[in-house]
């Protein structure tokens, strides 16, 4: 359920990322796409909500009053765009003589005050001017036309009269009979007019007074606020065009667009931040796809890496050498960015095992032996042939190079040149040959090796080892050390058994020969007793009867825990249940603890806690536990003994509140460690050291934990891993 | 005439201290002091018992122990210092009827003598041996039909729950039996939780009347951690 939840929430907040990124980057790089192939002045336009303030509005208002002018030269021309499109008003007048025309009754172009249109041109004598919403604008400026993307233009400059307007374009054809507008270029204009009129002398004001075609010319438009449609869907549609209508159109699906794009790339920072916020999953998820990836060979890895970095180069070369960026690209971005962080988490997850994950690793290890669980020295030859291979193959590949190298010389240089590759071809061989010795060399030494290994796994074992490496080996000296620790360290080994031995024997010896005179002593306190006596010598027969049992106990114990310190006691293994151990340790206590007027509390499991121990020791244990926690708990306080299983132990406890301060900092399984060093009555101070001594020799451990008053006596004993076999028993 | 008892032990406080105690309770006793002596004085026929010393000089308890048995079917009770389970499985497998650990409790001891004088002298093996239908073990003898338990050939008053358990481990002497498999069978019931303490009570009770010394039973033991047995005691003579 934990990891249910934790897996869907790492794999939302990856998915988040990645569609927050995609969305993001499609966004930005369709803005930059667009900027960049359509231009910053489209970009300006789509940016603007009324469809008169553009540019293209601009240059339509100019290719309209190129038509009218050139309709009020040509009266027999077909229909130009501005006399089609019905969301344009105009009349172009001679003076007041009405040439061309489409208002209706009604409607006066003068008074700038038809409903429904709301911009308004008007070209008389040369110059130009407009009204927008009642208000005139500012065409010309300072009057200097300089082609920059904020002028109108229109004719009426300074540079740009009605005959440069119009030859300016250059693109539109003009049919016109009257040389004096088919002036080339402005830039040519002067050499033109020195050459039509050569023999009149006339001022600029003349000759424009005079050639200007349109002095009399008056045109007025007006442009509709709202342009309406009037059928197709081409701008030309019969005999309407809709050009007017189109900008308005066209701006409205651009605003449309950049909604859609502003929208995805808030969509995709939101998407983004989300999961930044979700970081720790996030991270989670790509550790999860790094481990993946890890897996990969790194040739594979470059290999994939080949097309994106095309296409980084590609895209890099547009944009510097062409200021263009193809529609592929933006198709491919979202991919190229995916590919790119998959990299980039690769790099961080994996950073230092990518070299060993790719293929060439993989066949140096096959060579090698990786895997096989090879002997040292058969390892260290396989590696030292690896090797070789890999130099022998290096130097066909340059033998090759220089026979090209000489065959080329020898047909096109002469002949002191040719020394050349011969002497890199010698230099190779004597490489060579250098090679395949130091790999011999190599081969002995791994031999050596081996031998050494072996006889330190001889050492270890305990065995014989009498393959040395050979006189002149390198590592022979290190052999010979080898071996004197090896005889040394079996001298200290068995110098210590001995010892043990010696102890163990001493130890027994002694309790013997203590318990011969403690015999006659307990038998003649016996005998006493029997006699008549007075009082008091009756009391001191019973104190020495006492004293003496007491000695008999504690040189038992001594004599156990000796035993058992030295590892020298035999156990009896058996397979038991420590929770019934303990059940049967305690009703076999039972008397002593109803005298003693504790309580016990006991939680023990009803299910069988099965562990492998000697039952007769680990009975010694709890007894002791429960004897200490007898003799020196608190009046009336409780005992508690619980039996928990963790893992792969089983912890029993014996827990007391003791009567005494207990010192801190005092180990209590120590042989003769008392809570109170200075007390003498009952107990040989060994109950807790037999205790901890037979735990271990179960397999076990005894903790004594003190916390102010309270005393912990804590047993770990491994659990036997064999419920199975009960399970499937009849 | 008084049964004789032989004492053999090379610290001659103890053989003394030994035949104070028995020659008060109205036995003979005969003192030897290592291993030779005792071979010598167990040939005499009004010996009865002996009570022999392991560690002595010239010749150990146990060689000597070897040679009484090749000899005379008497019992031998081995006295030792040394006190481990190794040391009285040994004693008892060349052969001794029992095993006392110096420093010994003289009661104790003159319990035990007691006793093995008494199957010794009153019943003797063959006459139990010979009984039909009686299950022997050691100082125990029980007999099925009558549902009566003897200790030394003496009837034992056993309570009802008391006399079903002994009936249990007397039929199958060294079989260890789970507290729960006890209770099942002599109580008649289903399982109760943890069933040690009861059965424990009523077995506490039952040492106290066929134990020599009940702290340190040789007859119902404790199998820790697995359940309970009556030990099996193997017969020498």
């Amino acid at each position: 359920m934990d990891t249910k939840w934790k897996n869907m929430k790492c794999t939302v907040s990856f998915l988040a990322f990645v569609l927050g990124l995609t969305l993001t980057v499609l966004a930005a790089g369709f803005a930059l796409f667009y900027t960049l192939n359509q231009g910053p002045r489209q970009m300006w336009d789509n940016l603007q909500s009324d469809y008169q303030q553009t540019h293209s509005f601009r240059s339509e208002v100019r290719y309209y009053l190129e038509g009218y002018l050139e309709r009020y030269l040509n009266p027999n021309m077909e229909l130009t765009a501005g006399e089609r499109d019905r969301n344009v008003l105009y009349e172009i007048r001679d003076g007041q003589e009405l040439l061309s025309s489409n208002i209706r009754e009604g409607q006066d172009l003068t008074s700038r005050n038809v409903v429904g249109y709301n911009f308004y041109l008007e070209y008389r004598s040369g110059k130009v001017s407009l009204w927008k919403d009642g208000k005139e604008l500012d065409v010309y400026g300072d009057g200097v036309f300089r082609d920059t993307w904020d002028q109108w233009e229109l004719p009426g400059y300074d540079n740009l009269d009605t005959a440069a307007f119009l030859n300016y374009v250059g693109d539109y054809p003009v049919e016109g009979t009257d040389t004096a507008i088919a002036t080339p270029l402005p830039g040519l204009a002067p050499a033109a007019e020195s050459t039509a009129a050569p023999a009149e002398t006339v001022t600029p004001e003349s000759q424009a007074g005079r050639s200007d075609p349109w002095a009399g010319c008056t045109i007025r438009m007006a442009v509709a606020e709202t342009p309406v449609y009037y059928g197709g869907t081409a701008a030309y549609t019969g005999s309407y065009y809709n050009g007017m209508y189109w900008q308005a159109d066209s701006l409205r699906g651009a605003h449309l667009a950049l909604s859609i794009v502003g929208g995805a790339l808030l969509a995709g920072i939101a998407l983004l931040v989300w999961s930044l916020l979700w970081r720790r999953w996030l991270g989670m998820a790509w550790a999860a796809i790094g481990r993946v990836t890890g897996r990969i060979w790194l040739e594979f890895k470059l290999l994939l890496l080949l097309p994106l970095l095309v296409y980084l180069a590609t895209t890099l070369a547009q944009l510097i050498f062409a200021r263009y960026l193809s529609s592929n690209w933006f198709f491919f971005l979202p991919l190229a960015v995916w590919v790119l962080v998959g990299y980039a988490n690769d790099f961080v997850r994996n950073r230092g095992r990518l070299l060993r994950q790719s293929f060439c690793a993989w066949a140096v290890g096959c060579l090698r032996g990786d895997g096989l669980d090879l002997p040292l020295p058969k390892s260290l030859q396989r590696e030292s042939f690896a090797a070789l291979i890999v130099s022998l193959i290096l130097a066909a590949g340059a033998a090759l190079l220089d026979l090209w190298l000489l065959s080329y010389m020898w047909r096109y240089t002469s002949f002191p040149t040719l020394f050349l590759p011969f002497l890199l071809g010698l230099l190779g061989v004597v490489f060579l040959v250098f090679l395949v010795l130091h790999w011999k060399r190599q081969r002995a030494l791994a031999a050596d090796l081996g031998r050494l290994s072996g006889q330190i796994e001889a050492v270890r074992r305990g065995r014989e080892w009498t393959d040395l490496p050979g006189e002149e080996s390198g590592l022979r000296p290190l052999a010979l050390g080898l071996r004197d620790i090896d005889s040394g360290l079996q001298e200290a080994v068995e110098a210590r058994t001995r010892s043990q031995r010696m102890k163990v024997e001493l130890i027994t010896n002694v309790s013997h020969d203590l318990k011969t005179p403690l015999t006659s002593i307990l038998s003649y306190a016996e005998l006493l007793s029997q006699e008549e006596l007075p009082p008091q010598a009756r009391d001191y027969v019973t104190i020495l009867n006492e004293k003496a049992l007491r000695l008999k106990t504690m040189v038992q114990e001594v004599f156990e825990v000796s035993k058992a310190a030295s590892g020298e006691l035999a156990m009896h293994w058996e397979d038991l249940d420590l929770a019934k151990l303990l059940r049967q340790t305690l009703a076999d206590q039972a008397e002593p603890i109803a005298q003693s007027g504790l309580t016990f509390r006991t939680e023990l499991p009803q299910d069988p806690v099965p562990v492998r121990a000697d039952g007769d020791r680990l009975y010694r244990v709890f007894q002791n536990l429960i004897q200490n926690a007898l003799k020196y708990a608190l009046e009336g306080s409780r005992v508690y003994i619980s039996l928990t299983v963790r893992e792969k132990e089983a912890v029993a406890r014996v827990q007391n509140t003791s009567r005494e301060e207990l010192p801190q900092g005092v180990d209590f399984t120590e042989r003769f460690v008392r809570g109170d060093p200075s007390r003498t009555d009952g107990g040989s101070g060994l109950g807790l050291a037999i205790a901890a001594s037979f735990t271990q020799a179960c397999g076990g451990e005894l903790e004594i934990v003190t916390d102010a008053d309270l005393f912990t006596a804590q047993v770990r004993l491994p659990l036997l891993q064999a419920p199975a076999a009960e399970e499937t028993a009849p | 005439m008084e049964p004789c008892i032989l004492v053999v032990d090379d610290d001659r406080e103890i053989v003394q201290a030994i035949a104070i105690l028995l020659e008060k309770e109205g036995y003979r006793v005969l003192r030897a002091y290592n291993g030779l002596e005792a071979l010598e004085l167990a040939a005499e026929r009004s010996v009865q018992l002996i009570l022999l010393d392991v560690m002595m000089p010239k010749l150990d308890g146990l060689s000597a122990l070897m040679s009484i048995r090749a000899k005379r079917n008497l019992p031998v009770i081995v006295l030792s210092a040394k006190s481990e389970d190794s040391d009285k499985i040994l004693g008892l497998s060349m052969g001794a009827d029992d095993y006392v650990a110096k420093p010994y409790n003289p009661q104790e001891l003159l319990a035990r003598v007691r006793s093995q004088l008494r199957r010794y002298t009153l019943l003797g093996d063959v006459h139990a041996e010979r009984r039909p239908g009686l299950l022997v073990n050691g100082r125990l003898s029980y007999s099925p039909e009558a549902m009566q338990l003897y200790v030394d050939g003496e009837a034992v008053h056993l309570t009802a729950t008391e006399t079903k358990i002994m009936d249990l481990f007397m039929r199958n002497p060294g079989r260890v039996f789970p507290a729960e498999e006890i209770y099942r069978r002599v109580w008649d019931e289903e399982t109760a939780y943890a069933p040690e303490n009861t059965v424990m009570v009523h077995i506490r009770h039952i040492r106290e009347k066929i134990e020599l010394n009940p702290k340190e039973p040789d007859y119902i033991k404790v199998v820790w951690g697995i359940g309970y047995k009556m030990e099996k005691h193997e017969m020498h003579r």
